[in-house]
C-alpha cells in the first residue's frame, strides 16, 4: 500500500467521466455537418500550414479537459496523503491515530437532512476503515469546551474502534480546539508507533477563541511535534445560525395572577440582518405568546412576553424561533418557574421598640393565606455572640 | 460615348429579390431597368473600333463622322469609313466551374453572375453592340460568337439558363484559348470567383490584353468566402472533387483569411498593371451596381 488512500473512494468511479470528451467528440464526429465549399484550396493550404500546431492544441485541449474532470472526480473522493517521506520514520512504520471528533453542540447542524456530527462519524470510520492498516493502532478524542477520551488507550482492534464510534453522542459544549490539542497531546502513545492525528471538525471560528494565540500555539506545536496532523472538515460555506439565550424573568418570585416579564435574547450569526423573525413563547406544553423580533446582522435582539402564571406550582416552557435554520438544538431555550402561593417576608428592624406604635416592624402581613413572622431584633453587637435575628421567636401579632 | 452610370443604384435589383424573379430574361430586365433609370442621355450611338478608309462626304452623312483633320489638311470634307458597321464585338465569358455553384446567400455566384451576363448583353443589345458568349471550365466550352440579333440575343440567354458546370477548372488555360478564338478587338467581360491560381490567372489576362482587348473582370465572390463565418467544426467538402476536410474553422480562419486576401491583391495588381479594370463583386450586392460600373467604363474609354 502507498501513503494514498480516499475518504470517499466511491466518487472514483466518477473518473470514468474522463472518457467524456472523448465520447463528445466521437458523437459530434458523426454528426458533423458537411459544408460544401469553393474555395477550398485555400482551406487545405491553411490546413497544411497549421496542420502541427492545431493537432498540438487539439491535444492540449482534449487533455486538459479530461483532466479537469478527473481531478474533480478526485476531489470529490478526497484524497488522503500520509506522509511517508518523513525522514524521521520508515515507509513502512505503524502508525498511532488519534481520531479527535468534533462533538460540540455546532456539530449538529444539519445539511440535506445529515448533521456536520454524522459526517464526522462517517469520515471517523472511513479512516479507521480503510486509512489505517493492520497492526496500526487509534484512539478517539471527543472534542469540545470539555475533551474527553471515547478510547484513550491505542486500540489496535480498529473493527472494535470503529464500533466504539456508535457510541459517540453530541454534547450541548461549544468548542475549544486548544484544549482538545493539549488533552491529546497528553494521550499515551506506543513505541515505535508513528503518531498521526485526524481532527475531524466544522472549523468553528469559536473554537479558537479559548486561549491567548501565543499560548495556543505552543499547545499546538506540542501536538504536532509528535508527528502530522490532518484537518479533516465537514463544514461547507459560511452557515447561517440563529440562537436563543436562556430565557430570564422579571422577577425572581413568581406568584399567580401577577404578571411576569420574560425575556430571552436572540442572536444573528450571520451577515445579513433578520427582520420580523417570529418568537413563540409555550408554557407546559402550550403556545401562549409570540412576538417579533428584527436582529441585526451579527447581533442580538431581545423577544419580550409578559405572562400571568394562573396557579402555583412548577412550570416549564420553552421560548422557541419559528424559523429553522440547519441547527436545531439553540433554537428553543427553555426554563422553569415556580409560582408560590404566597411570599414569605422577613421583616428585619435594626431599632426595635418595645411600643409597637412607635416600632414600624410592627405591621400586619397582608396575605391571609400566608403567614409572617414579627420580630423585634437589635443589631449585631459583637462578633462572638450570634446575632439575635438568626434565632426569630414566633410572635403574636398585635391586635 | 456620352453615357453615365446610374447615380444610385436602384434597390430593386439586390439577389434577395432578383432571386424571386423565375426567369433569367426578367431578372436581367429588372437590372438593366434600375441602371438605364439612372443615365442621363442615351449610349444609343455608333461605336466603331476597325478603321477602313476615306470616303467623299455626301449629303445625308453624320457630321460627327467628318474627319476634321483631313479637311485641314486638303480643305475638302471627308468621312471615316469602318471595315463592318456594327457597333463593339463584347464577349461574356463566364466561369462555369462548380465552384460557381457555391452560395450562401439568396444566390449562388452563377446565378449571379448570369443575371449580370444576362444584364450586359441585354444592355449591349439595345447599343447595338454585337455580344459574343463564352463558357469557361477548363476549356472554353459552348463559344458562341458576338451578333447583335434578337434570335442571337435568345440563344445567350437559354444558355446561360442552362449552363451546366464542368467538375474541375483551368481559369487561366482557359483565358489562353480564349483570347486565342478570338481573333478582333473587342471588349472582354469576365465573370468568375477566380478560385485558381492567381499567376495563372494574370497571365492569362495578359493574353487578351496582348490581342489589344479591352477587359472588364467581373470577381464575383460569397460574403462567406470573404469572412468565413463558420464557428463550429465542419466537413469542408471542395466543389471540385477535392475532396473532404474536418477542420475546426477558428484554427483555421486566420490563415485562411490571409491567403484569401493575398489572392484578391495579387488579382487586383496584375489587372492594375495591365490596366484591366478589376470589380469585386460580392454576390449580397446590388447587381445594379455592376453595370453601372461597366457604362462607366464605357463612357471612359468612348
Amino acid at each position: 500500500m502507498n501513503g494514498l488512500s480516499f475518504a470517499n473512494p466511491a466518487f472514483l468511479g466518477a473518473l470514468a467521466i474522463g472518457a467524456l470528451p472523448i465520447l463528445i467528440h466521437l458523437v459530434r464526429k458523426r454528426r458533423i455537418r458537411v459544408v460544401p465549399w469553393a474555395a477550398y484550396e485555400f482551406l487545405l493550404r491553411s490546413r497544411k500550414r497549421n496542420r502541427k500546431r492545431i493537432r498540438l492544441e487539439q491535444l492540449l485541449l482534449l487533455t486538459l479537459r479530461i483532466l479537469i474532470l478527473c481531478l474533480m472526480a478526485l476531489a470529490f473522493a478526497r484524497p488522503l496523503i500520509r506522509n511517508l517521506n518523513s525522514p524521521m520514520m520508515p515507509r513502512d512504520a505503524r502508525v498511532h491515530a488519534i481520531i479527535v471528533l468534533d462533538n460540540s453542540m455546532s456539530m449538529g447542524s444539519r445539511r440535506q437532512g445529515v448533521s456536520d456530527f454524522d459526517r464526522a462519524r462517517k469520515a471517523a470510520d472511513a479512516i479507521l476503515g480503510r486509512v489505517l492498516r493492520q497492526g496500526d493502532a487509534a484512539s478517539i478524542v471527543l472534542a469540545s469546551a470539555r475533551p474527553a477520551a471515547l478510547l484513550r488507550d491505542p486500540c489496535f482492534d480498529l473493527q472494535t474502534a470503529r464500533q466504539r464510534l456508535g457510541a459517540a453522542r453530541l454534547s450541548d459544549l461549544g468548542t475549544d480546539f486548544a484544549a482538545s490539542a493539549d488533552f491529546c497531546a497528553s494521550l499515551p502513545s506506543r513505541e515505535g508507533l508513528r503518531l498521526e492525528t485526524y481532527w475531524i471538525t466544522d472549523s468553528q471560528q469559536a473554537g479558537f477563541a479559548g486561549l491567548p494565540p501565543e499560548r495556543a500555539e505552543r499547545v499546538w506545536r506540542r501536538l504536532t511535534d509528535r508527528g502530522p496532523l490532518f484537518w479533516v472538515s465537514t463544514a461547507e460555506g459560511e452557515r447561517e445560525n440563529l440562537s436563543l439565550d436562556a430565557p430570564r424573568f422579571s422577577r425572581e418570585m413568581v406568584t399567580p395572577g401577577a404578571p411576569v416579564g420574560i425575556e430571552a435574547l436572540v442572536r444573528n450569526r450571520t451577515r445579513q440582518a433578520r427582520t420580523g423573525l417570529s418568537v413563540a413563547l409555550r408554557i407546559d406544553g402550550k403556545p401562549v405568546a409570540s412576538t417579533l423580533v428584527d436582529v441585526p446582522a451579527q447581533g442580538s435582539a431581545p423577544a419580550r412576553f409578559v405572562f400571568p402564571f394562573d396557579r402555583s406550582g412548577v412550570h416549564t416552557g420553552s421560548v422557541e424561533l419559528g424559523e429553522y435554520d440547519g441547527l436545531e438544538r439553540d433554537n428553543s431555550a427553555w426554563m422553569a418557574v415556580r409560582v408560590r402561593d404566597a411570599l414569605r417576608v422577613l421583616v428585619v428592624n435594626p431599632t426595635p421598640s418595645s411600643d409597637p406604635a412607635r416600632d414600624e416592624a410592627f405591621t400586619r402581613h397582608g396575605s391571609t393565606r400566608g403567614w409572617a413572622a414579627w420580630v423585634c431584633c437589635r443589631p449585631p453587637t459583637g462578633a462572638a455572640t450570634p446575632p439575635p435575628w438568626t434565632r426569630p421567636r414566633p410572635s403574636t401579632p398585635p391586635r | 460615348m456620352s453615357a453615365e452610370p446610374a447615380a444610385a443604384p436602384s434597390r430593386l435589383a439586390t439577389p434577395e429579390l432578383l432571386a424571386r424573379i423565375a426567369g433569367l430574361e426578367l431578372r436581367a430586365r429588372a437590372v438593366v431597368e434600375g441602371v438605364i433609370s439612372g443615365m442621363h442621355r442615351s449610349p444609343h450611338r455608333g461605336y466603331s473600333v476597325e478603321f477602313a478608309q476615306h470616303r467623299d462626304y455626301t449629303p445625308g452623312d453624320e457630321i460627327r463622322h467628318i474627319d476634321w483633320r483631313v479637311y485641314g489638311r486638303s480643305d475638302r470634307y471627308y468621312v471615316k469609313q469602318f471595315e463592318e458597321e456594327t457597333n463593339l464585338r463584347a464577349y461574356l465569358a463566364l466561369d462555369a466551374s462548380n465552384s460557381m455553384r457555391y452560395g450562401s446567400g439568396a444566390m449562388t455566384k452563377l446565378e449571379y453572375a448570369s443575371t449580370i451576363a444576362a444584364a450586359l448583353a441585354g444592355l449591349l443589345m439595345r447599343q447595338r453592340d454585337s455580344v459574343g458568349l463564352a463558357l469557361c471550365t477548363d476549356s472554353v466550352a459552348g463559344f458562341l460568337p458576338p451578333s447583335a440579333t434578337a434570335p442571337h440575343m435568345r440563344e445567350i440567354l437559354r444558355r446561360l439558363e442552362q449552363v451546366e458546370t464542368a467538375p474541375r477548372t483551368d481559369t487561366g488555360k482557359t483565358f489562353h484559348d480564349l483570347a486565342e478564338r478570338i481573333r478582333r478587338r473587342g471588349l472582354v467581360i469576365i465573370l468568375s470567383d477566380l478560385l485558381d491560381d492567381a499567376e495563372a490567372i494574370v497571365r492569362g489576362l495578359q493574353h487578351f490584353r496582348h490581342n489589344k482587348h479591352d477587359v472588364i473582370v467581373f470577381h464575383i465572390i460569397d460574403r462567406y468566402e470573404l469572412t468565413f463565418p463558420f464557428r463550429e467544426t465542419v466537413v469542408f467538402e471542395g466543389m471540385e472533387e477535392e475532396g473532404m476536410l474536418p477542420a475546426d474553422p477558428n484554427a483555421l480562419r486566420t490563415d485562411y483569411l490571409r491567403l484569401m486576401e493575398e489572392h484578391i491583391t495579387a488579382l487586383r495588381r496584375g489587372c492594375r498593371e495591365m490596366a484591366i479594370d478589376y470589380v469585386q463583386m460580392p454576390t449580397d450586392a446590388p447587381l445594379d451596381s455592376a453595370l453601372a460600373h461597366y457604362l462607366a467604363d464605357r463612357s471612359r474609354t468612348a
